[in-house]
């Protein structure tokens, strides 16, 4: 059994196709368009969820506000703060 | 192969093709190392996945459809424009098609020796600079776009409409170049002059950044948070420009039957088939680089940010006619690009308040218009590809340069964004903005980092090791 070629002591010039399973091409490249349509919709399915989670999360003020204090800090401008009139 | 000569330039060919790849791979990690240097430090690893995975989907895509595309439209949309027929039949792209064998290991595919080594490379190639016009999209869209949203325009971009523009304009059977003697040689218009366009229509749908504005209207600086990776990005796009410059040209081929000559011509061509050198570009991509580097300086006043962008923009300026511009002409037109780019950049800023985080729509989008135009000065006469009568016009590449940038850079992205901002997903929540991405997406990590001090501290104190 053989699932492609079978020896390579021939006509080199007459060897075509390398690659396993011939003739299953045009099944493996619909299966493969599928499969990117639906990494998209699960991917937005996904992020969307998170998102809403998130911004849920954050519509608290005072969560917010703590949020961007810890996400801005360590900034150039975080350290410049109180320092304007220095400059 | 049996024949010496046969096989000494298909192999040449191939191996030529696959290190112009190698070196265009470090485009995408240019941008990926700019795009991060230059968001807030809330944002950077959201940043990185948004334009990593670019790299998959327009792979991925371009393998589905788009090289089939690049052989397919050459009149326009197959059956709507153009009136000549197209040198193959829709059905007879044997060596495009996802499901041919040439787009796959073979030796002789259909007695084809030459496609069978050459297709993956030439693809490749070609999938390279669908990374590329995609990454311009995304650093322009930075800190605010919704990873899906993004990743559907790039493969709208990377696999769809410049490789229409490609099958226009970039073939030496275009109906651009037959009927426009349209002339774009390293892609000011092809590449970048529809990426800057793309970029513009979505960012006017996408709205700039919170605090991007003042009251007034004037725009504040969001400062890169990171400038050292601004820089060694930028140094790398630079790199990978040269793989992406002799990507543009066929290394090897006889053109003298196509001259006319009864012996044979060895040389190398630019995509159209016409003779140029490698020493030509490389003298041009320098003195471009040199005249934009130069006048950027001068114009922001030694400003690093926008000196490295001039280089890159000057090279752009010049690109459409660096087969065969003199290189101190082509360092001259990359200086009067980088004015041009520049000046535009900050006026379309405070007058319709569009946020490029990156300049990636002046670097890209106008550099690359004015590069086609020019050229059409600059090369008024010229014949358009090998064996067509079309000639290249000022009139001929303005209208290409639209077509560029606006039908198929500005126009497509301005609709598909609509639709995903009507459907609410093109942006990011605002609380989510303001409170960082990387928060949002990574703050169980950033609690676990929390956590596994407060557990070290622990486990020091119950061994001993500390009080």
């Amino acid at each position: 059994m053989s699932t492609g070629l079978e020896t390579w002591t021939q006509n080199l010039n007459e060897v075509t196709e390398l690659y396993p399973f011939v003739g299953s091409e045009m099944i493996l490249a619909w299966a493969a368009i599928a499969s990117w349509v639906i990494w998209h919709l699960i991917q937005i399915k996904s992020e969307n969820a998170q998102l809403e989670e998130e911004r849920a999360k954050f519509s608290d003020k005072a969560r917010l506000a703590k949020a961007m204090e810890i996400s801005n800090a360590d900034s150039l401008n975080e350290s410049l703060k109180g320092h304007a009139s220095d400059f | 192969m049996g024949d010496q000569l046969a096989a000494l330039t298909t192999i040449f060919t191939e191996v030529y093709y696959w290190i112009t790849v190698v070196f265009m791979f470090l485009i995408h990690v240019g941008f990926c190392m700019y795009e991060v240097g230059a968001s807030r430090r809330k944002n950077m690893m959201h940043t990185l996945m948004k334009n990593t995975m670019v790299i998959p989907l327009v792979t991925v895509t371009f393998f589905y459809f788009g090289w089939y595309i690049y052989f397919s439209w050459h009149n326009g949309i197959p059956g709507i424009i153009g009136a000549d027929p197209a040198p193959y039949g829709l059905t007879d792209i044997n060596w495009a098609a996802p499901w041919s064998p040439f787009m796959g290991a073979t030796l002789n595919s259909e007695g084809d020796g030459y496609w069978s080594h050459i297709n993956g490379v030439f693809w490749a190639a070609f999938l390279l600079f669908s990374w590329t016009a995609a990454s311009i999209v995304s650093g322009a869209v930075i800190e605010r776009i919704r990873s899906g949203a993004f990743w559907i325009l790039a493969v709208v971009i990377g696999s769809f409409t410049w490789i229409i523009d490609a099958a226009w304009g970039w073939h030496p059977d275009g109906w651009m170049v037959r009927e426009l003697g349209y002339h774009d040689a390293y892609a000011s218009g092809v590449i970048h002059a529809i990426a800057g366009g793309f970029a513009l229509g979505v960012l006017c749908h996408l709205g700039p950044r919170i605090g991007k504005f003042r009251a007034d209207g004037t725009p504040r600086n969001i400062v890169p948070h990171n400038p050292w990776l601004v820089t060694i990005g930028l140094f790398l796009i630079y790199t990978g420009f040269w793989g992406f410059y002799v990507a543009c040209n066929i290394p090897i081929l006889d053109v003298g039957e196509m001259a006319g000559m009864t012996e044979s011509f060895f040389s190398t061509t630019n995509i159209y088939l016409t003779p140029t050198t490698t020493s030509a570009i490389t003298f041009n991509f320098l003195m471009s680089l040199s005249g934009g580097l130069m006048m950027g300086y001068i114009i922001s006043k030694g400003d690093a940010f926008w000196t490295y962008s001039s280089g890159l923009a000057g090279i752009i300026a010049a690109s459409s006619g660096n087969d065969l511009y003199h290189p101190i002409q082509a360092m001259f037109i990359a200086a009067l690009g980088v004015i041009f780019m520049y000046k535009l950049h900050f006026w379309v800023e405070r007058k319709f308040k569009i946020d490029d985080a990156v300049g990636a729509v002046a670097v890209h989008g106008y550099a690359g218009w004015f590069g086609v135009v020019i050229a059409g000065f600059m090369l008024w006469g010229y014949p358009s590809s090998m064996y067509l009568e079309s000639t290249i016009s000022p009139w001929g590449q303005f209208v290409g340069a639209w077509i560029m940038f606006g039908l198929l850079g500005f126009l497509p992205a301005w609709i598909v964004a609509g639709i995903l901002k009507k459907m609410n997903l093109l942006r990011i929540p605002p609380e989510v903005e303001l409170a960082g991405l990387d928060l949002a997406d990574y703050h169980g990590r950033y609690l676990d980092e929390a956590q596994v001090v407060e557990a070290e501290i622990q486990e020091a104190r119950e061994r001993g090791l500390i009080n």
